[in-house]
């Protein structure tokens, strides 16, 4: 591919053809949304069903161990997509940096909360963040459902201001569902069909 | 009068560079290889013109053991894309 004469038309095609082979790239955002979102999900579904039905004690005391199955599940397909990507897509650093921040700010707040204050301030402030990260993220990249999940979200998240003690939790599990594991659904579902 | 195209961006394998590396953050050598079907040298040279023009950035290192060379485009780059494009619609009238 070289030729110095090129007619506007011939250049105009060049440039139509590259951009879309470019927007084919997809952002590796769909698996950690899945990833997350289901782990999330399961995290406060135990938490409710304790607090709700006053069983499942065993499960609910390992809980816990979504973060750090989450944390390692994370770390070792970063590795796995970082020695095989040839590109960076236009959108992953809007995604690094959305929802590294509200990795940070929950660093904070949890740090916070275990030392003094109100333990269900936390899945509120857990839940706003992660709406605004999916609201901003699917503004910039024009991905609506996860615009649509944010908001659904930031709605549930206000729920949990109001609502009694084993609901928080409910609130919670649905608002990760729709703000963080069904656009993670969807996003797959639509890289898919690109690279179809 | 109509302007004269940029001679740099006005040859089909830079202008397809370009326009890939504007949708993209940054690509490897590689994959922009791959993309345009260009020979290995031929695309260095041109990346190289390029480069020297201030459109895009160079970084070489290296990913798994191996030399890896990124790419990206600059903000002069983005704007002579720009520049480029306006003086394209002008020639078609759009």
């Amino acid at each position: 591919m070289q030729k110095e004469k090129m007619t506007p038309e011939e250049s105009l095609n060049i440039i139509g053809q590259a951009i879309n082979t470019a927007h084919k790239e997809t952002t590796g955002a769909a698996y950690y949304l899945i990833l997350w979102g289901a782990l999330l999900t399961f995290f406060f579904l135990i938490h409710f069903i304790h607090a709700f039905g006053n069983t499942g004690d065993w499960l609910m005391n390992l809980g816990w161990l979504v973060f750090p199955v989450g944390g390692l599940l994370s770390w070792w397909h970063t590795r796995k997509t970082d020695a095989v990507e040839k590109t960076k897509p236009v959108y992953d650093s809007v995604y690094l940096y959305a929802w590294g921040g509200v990795a940070l700010c929950l660093g904070i707040v949890s740090l916070v909360t275990s030392v003094k204050g109100p333990g269900n301030v936390y899945i509120f402030v857990l839940l706003l963040l992660f709406s605004l990260a999916a609201f901003i993220t699917g503004g910039v990249s024009k991905f609506y459902p996860s615009l649509a999940g944010g908001v659904a979200g930031i709605v549930l998240s206000a729920l949990i201001l109001i609502t009694k003690t084993p609901y928080h939790y409910l609130c919670a599990a649905a608002g990760i569902v729709v703000a963080c594991l069904l656009p993670g659904l969807l996003l797959h579902a639509a890289n898919k069909r690109k690279h179809a | 009068m109509l302007k004269d195209l940029d001679p740099i961006l006005h040859s089909q394998l830079r202008l397809a560079v370009m326009s890939l590396l504007l949708g993209l953050e940054e690509a490897e050598f590689v994959y922009l290889k791959q993309q345009t079907g260009a020979s290995a040298g031929n695309l260095s040279l041109q990346l190289e013109k390029l480069s020297n023009a201030g459109y895009i950035s160079i970084k070489k290192g290296h990913k798994n053991k191996y030399p890896v060379t990124i790419c990206r485009i600059t903000r002069t780059g983005i704007r002579a894309m720009e520049a480029y494009t306006r003086a394209i619609k002008e020639y078609l009238k759009l």
